[in-house]
């Protein structure tokens, strides 16, 4: 480079960095302030951020655009190297190889820097540098070496690795030289062809004379096709490569007629550079009039090189020139004054007018306007590789629309992150405006989700209309339809986070981002939640799919999704009230304590939940650990079981949901529920006894008359895994989970609850049916329909007795005892063998339940004396 | 309260960390009147403005507009106040047109009598050839002239201006002025905040001139001539006496005087 252009060079520095800076300040929103005062305090920051860019992209481009071209070379080396192979045959599939390898780079060049340096398109970078004493060329050279300055790592990879690689390989210099002299070329013709798209997009997003809606659509409609064809080049591209590879194999016996090669070594960009590189490789092997086609092909891309690069000079020239710019300014200025402007305003609805806004604003500025493509385009990305995928992954499942599901759910959480992300910082600009306008921030909050809720559910359906044709569709329609609810909570749950962490939330535009403080801490935590919401819903499908097939598992993602949808809804009706400045005050603590039945089967809905999540928690533990001896597993799972248990009842429902009694510490709460032991402990503990001696003994003489009992100590005393019953004495130490926590749960948080509002007999009666039906849950594990539904019955029936307990006790200790006996001792008096059902069913309702319940009931009255309320 | 008092100020206090941006400042704007905040840059009177307009929670103090409290009831304050920025941070990928009709949606104003309305403002400004290009490409001037006539598209009752004149043409100033006149014929008030005390002279009823977050000086010219113990001078000397630059100013023009003769 001579002195000149390494002046530029080191000018180039100070654009290139002012534009790393722009885009940073730009997708800062109203944060501006914030990241003007870190760049004070660290100076070297803009320099930092500027240099990871330039590493990434040369690691992508690296890996993408040279690595593969490296797996062909052995594979050619093979080849080679095998003389029953012409060494002409290989020339067209190599060539065809390389050229696409060649087109591959120049999509992700194209791709990477257009993020890169659409900020400098706008030229605004230039401004300055033109009052300077620069001549028009020289600053055409400057914008053309401050792209390349924003992309030089990358570029110089790319360059460089592929002849390093080469020759490290195959200490071939020749091979070397000629490789390099391929990378040099290939790269400033795509580098060439970059400046040259991102002109054409930069003047399609500035030169826009008239925010009419056909001048928005034409926008819209020239950057979806730009990035279409991109994306979609670059995935036929993957395929031909793959493709390809299987064509060596075909061709390698074939005697090509040498005309053919010649002419298509003839052929420059695509297929000469890959000629060139293959002869190279075996020099001797091929023909001198081939060597003479191969290097005049070459010479024919250094000329197609040479002209790209003056016409991408010349493109330069817009940019860097501030006459060209206000020269088509006019000029569209004098189109419109031709006619005479008449001003007509037509006030719409300010939902409406929001959307509009946000939709103008979006097409016009390429950052935004990415956050509109990418979801529009991801669905494609992720489908079309695994449809058009050679090796037909799609062929080995039966069920292709659960794939397609499962992919298509898979990165709903990432649009939703991406939507929210783009569109809550769309309003730095117009900030004075907008806060002195009367703004109803529910209107606005409105307008924003309507029109994130439109990209996303586009985005969503939108894959389907690739299986239109498939006759399967129905089934591809209802399963997307199930999962719609799931997607929508992403979004709400997403917009909600978002704006509950940085919004400002009392007055003005609620989704500025107002209190960045703590960014990455917010972020973390609002990503991890997102996923968590995202994984529970899947788990949850995964689960269902799995033990009762597609139906169930789309019934459950629908419902599910409705209902976190509606708790989703109320929360942001208390987020944006509306009347504003009167916020809504009702809080769903105080719904749940005012209507117990409504929070009861919350209560319940969330213990089910909870029940569930052990053995989410263990799963990868247990396929990890799967050698462990029985007796560790059931500890874990004990201690694991015990501790959720704990979490829900002694932390969840006290804190979050202020049951039963609003918000009060452990040891009310402890009083509340009955758990703490009072001055009639010794009453309490005789009283949880006795009734397990009534229980075991009704239940051993009913056994006795309805079946054959079976008296066996190894049903409570065996090991682990080798007794009869699954549990042997651990039984003793499992049992505490439900004595202790059902107790907690149905005793003493759901009858208390249910007291604020209802008598004790309607209290007893109800919560006692309640408990009962709760065994239904057990199905889900897969218990027997008929089996449960007896269980059901007697545990209603038990479940009379033990309210009955906590309720004239007012302590959980009697019942807790009983409910424990009954789990672990009372094991030792149900080994009974009935001749029929009947007999089973009379004995259980019979013997184990009305028996036991009657006599508790009348030995608790005889007891406890009734305290003067 | 009075009906006539549209701004009611009192023991108004606001600070960022350890700066005093408003230190305990009281005034009323009444209706019919021009009020002008004067003062050097960084006295306060843009958070003042903010703060009047809820897009600040003061410290201390109370804040009356229209009889309305700007934490509590901002959208109905909103809805007859016009704003107008000292910035002009309007919307750069709208054009004047998407603004306007964004405006008017959100204030639900009749569409024929606003079309009316900026069609006449965007002649008398000479804006109306912008009317349809993008905010980004107007010069500071023009997006100025956008802005202010956004604030007063809906007629409001009261006009809130932060530096309303910089970088209008002398034609424009006129124009704004005239606008400002009618305003107050119709029996509107305007709050009105400058540094430039030729502006606030010509243009203000009563002024009040801010120093590091406190109002050092209240009232008509006359009050404020008084006030400087210099009768007869003009706003200038008065404006630099309240607020005790004159001795540094005067030093600071000797300065550079000295340092271009040194050169030539």
């Amino acid at each position: 480079m001579t002195e000149k252009e390494m002046g530029l060079y080191k000018l180039a520095k100070y654009t290139n960095l002012e534009i790393v800076m722009e885009a940073q300040v730009q997708s800062s929103g109203s944060n501006q302030a914030r990241i003007l005062e870190k760049y004070k305090k660290n100076k070297g920051s803009i320099k930092q951020q500027a240099f990871a860019m330039k590493i990434i992209y040369a690691a992508i481009l690296l890996f993408m655009g040279v690595l593969p071209t490296i797996s062909t070379y052995f594979q050619l080396e093979f080849k080679l190297s095998n003389p029953l192979v012409i060494p002409d045959s290989l020339l067209i599939p190599g060539g065809i190889l390389f050229g696409s390898f060649n087109i591959m780079q120049l999509l992700y060049l194209t791709m990477l820097g257009m993020f890169a340096i659409g900020a400098m398109m706008s030229g605004d970078t230039f401004r300055w540098y033109e009052t300077l004493p620069l001549s028009k060329e020289r600053l055409r050279k400057l914008g053309f070496m401050t792209v390349f300055r924003n992309l030089d790592v990358g570029l110089i990879t790319m360059i460089l690795a592929f002849p390093i690689i080469i020759f490290v390989i195959s200490l071939n210099i020749l091979l070397a030289l000629v490789a390099l002299m391929i990378s040099v070329i290939n790269v400033m013709f795509s580098f060439s062809i970059l400046v040259l798209i991102a002109g054409k997009i930069s003047s399609i997003l500035k030169i826009s004379e008239a925010g009419s809606r056909k001048a928005t659509l034409i926008r819209i409609f020239t950057m979806l096709s730009y990035m279409v064809v991109i994306f979609s080049a670059s995935f036929f591209m993957q395929w031909v490569i793959t493709a390809a590879n299987d064509f060596f194999d075909v061709m390698e016996a074939l005697d090509i007629p040498l005309i053919i090669n010649i002419i298509m070594s003839l052929i420059p960009y695509l297929f000469s550079s890959g000629y060139l590189f293959i002869m190279s490789m075996e020099p001797s092997s091929f023909t001198p009039i081939l060597w003479i086609s191969a290097l005049s092909g070459v010479g024919l891309s250094i000329l197609i090189t040479f002209f790209t690069y003056r016409r991408a000079l010349r493109a330069m020239r817009m940019v860097t020139s501030s006459a060209s710019l206000e020269a088509k300014q006019s000029s569209s200025s004098k189109k419109i004054s031709e006619k005479p402007i008449e001003v007509l305003i037509e006030p719409r609805t300010p939902i409406k007018a929001y959307i509009r806004k946000d939709l103008s604003t979006s097409t016009r500025d390429i950052q935004t306007f990415m956050f509109i493509i990418m979801p529009l385009i991801l669905p494609f990305m992720v489908l079309i590789p695994i449809l058009i995928s050679p090796t037909g992954l799609m062929d080995s499942f039966s069920d292709d629309y659960i794939i397609v599901w499962a992919l298509v759910t898979m990165y709903q959480p990432m649009i939703s992150i991406m939507l929210t992300t783009g569109f809550l910082n769309m309003e730095d600009t117009g900030a004075s405006i907008l806060s002195s306008l009367p703004i109803r921030t529910r209107d606005q909050a409105k307008a924003k989700l309507l029109l994130l809720g439109s990209i996303q559910t586009i985005s969503y359906f939108l894959p389907l209309i690739v299986f239109i044709p498939n006759p399967d569709f129905l089934s591809y329609l209802f399963s997307f339809f199930s999962y719609y609810p799931v997607v929508l909570t992403l979004l709400l749950s997403m917009f909600q986070m978002k704006i509950r962490f940085f919004g400002r939330m009392k007055y003005k535009f609620v989704v500025e981002e107002f209190t960045p403080e703590k960014k990455v801490t917010k972020w973390f935590i609002i990503i991890v939640v997102e996923l968590l919401i995202f994984v529970a819903f899947n788990f949850m499908g995964g689960i269902l799919l799995l033990f009762f097939g597609p139906s169930m598992m789309f019934l459950a993602t629908f419902f599910g999704g409705i209902l976190a949808l509606g708790v989703l809804l109320l929360s942001f009706n208390i987020m944006f009230p509306k009347v504003p400045g009167k916020r809504l005050t009702i809080s769903i603590r105080e719904i749940f304590r005012k209507h117990p039945l409504f929070g009861t089967v919350n209560l319940l809905v969330l213990y089910a939940g909870f029940l569930f999540l052990p053995g989410l928690i263990e799963l990868p533990f247990f396929l990890i650990f799967e050698n462990l001896p029985l007796i560790v597993l059931l500890f874990i799972d004990f201690f694991v079981t015990f501790g959720v248990m704990a979490l829900l009842w002694l932390l969840i429902v006290r804190r979050s949901l202020g049951l039963p009694n609003g918000k009060e510490s452990l040891k009310e709460y402890v009083k509340t529920i009955g758990l703490k032991p009072d001055r009639k402990i010794g009453r309490n503990i005789f009283l949880g006894i006795s009734c397990s001696i009534i229980y075991f003994i009704s239940i051993y003489i009913t056994g006795n008359i309805f079946g054959i009992y079976i008296f066996d100590l190894d049903v409570i005393f065996g090991n682990p895994g080798t007794s009869i019953s699954i549990y042997g004495w651990f039984i003793f130490i499992l049992a505490l989970i439900p004595g202790i926590w059902e107790e907690v749960a149905f005793r003493g948080v759901i009858s208390t609850l249910n007291l604020r509002k209802y008598s004790r007999t309607t209290v007893l009666i109800v919560v006692s049916i309640i408990f009962g039906l709760f065994h239904f849950i057990n199905l889900l594990v897969g218990n027997h329909l008929v089996l449960t539904g007896i269980q059901v019955i007697y545990a209603s029936l038990l479940g009379f007795l033990l309210g009955y307990l906590f309720i004239k006790t007012k302590s959980l200790i009697p019942s807790i005892i009983l409910h424990y006996l009954i789990d672990s001792l009372g094991q030792l008096f149900t080994y009974v063998i009935f001749d029929s059902i009947v007999d089973l069913v009379l004995f259980a309702i019979i013997g184990v339940g009305i028996i036991p319940s009657v006599l508790g009931v009348i030995l608790v009255k005889l007891v406890v004396k009734e305290e003067p309320r | 309260m009075n009906d006539n008092v549209m701004i009611s100020v009192s023991e108004l206090k606001k600070f960022f960390g350890d700066v005093k941006a408003v230190n305990g400042i009281s005034f009323d704007v009444k209706k019919g009147e021009v009020f002008g905040l004067l003062g050097p840059n960084g006295a306060g009177k843009t958070t003042t403005i903010k703060l009047l307009l809820g897009l600040l929670e003061p410290n201390e103090g109370t804040i009356k507009i229209m009889d309305l409290n700007p934490e509590i009831d901002e959208v109905q304050i909103k809805s007859r106040v016009g704003y107008v920025s000292e910035e002009p941070l309007i919307f750069k990928s709208l054009t004047p047109k998407d603004l306007f009709n964004f405006i008017a949606s959100i204030r639900k104003l009749n569409p024929e009598e606003t079309s009316e309305r900026a069609q006449e403002y965007l002649e008398s400004l000479g804006a109306l050839e912008y009317y349809e290009q993008l905010v980004a490409t107007l010069s500071h001037g023009n997006k100025q002239k956008i802005q202010i006539i956004s604030a007063i598209l809906h007629d409001p009752d009261l006009l809130i201006l932060d530096e309303p004149l910089s970088g209008l043409d002398a034609k424009s100033v006129k124009v704004v002025k005239e606008i400002l006149d009618i305003h107050i014929e119709n029996g509107g008030a305007v709050l009105f905040s400058t540094h430039i005390m030729e502006i606030a002279e010509d243009l203000c009823d009563r002024i009040a001139i801010m120093n590091q977050g406190r109002i050092v000086g209240i009232g008509s010219m006359d009050d404020l001539r008084q006030q400087a113990d210099q009768l007869g001078a003009n706003l200038e000397d008065v404006f630099l006496r309240l607020t005790e630059q004159d001795v540094s100013v005067n030093e600071i023009v000797k300065k550079l005087r000295k340092s271009f003769s040194d050169r030539n």
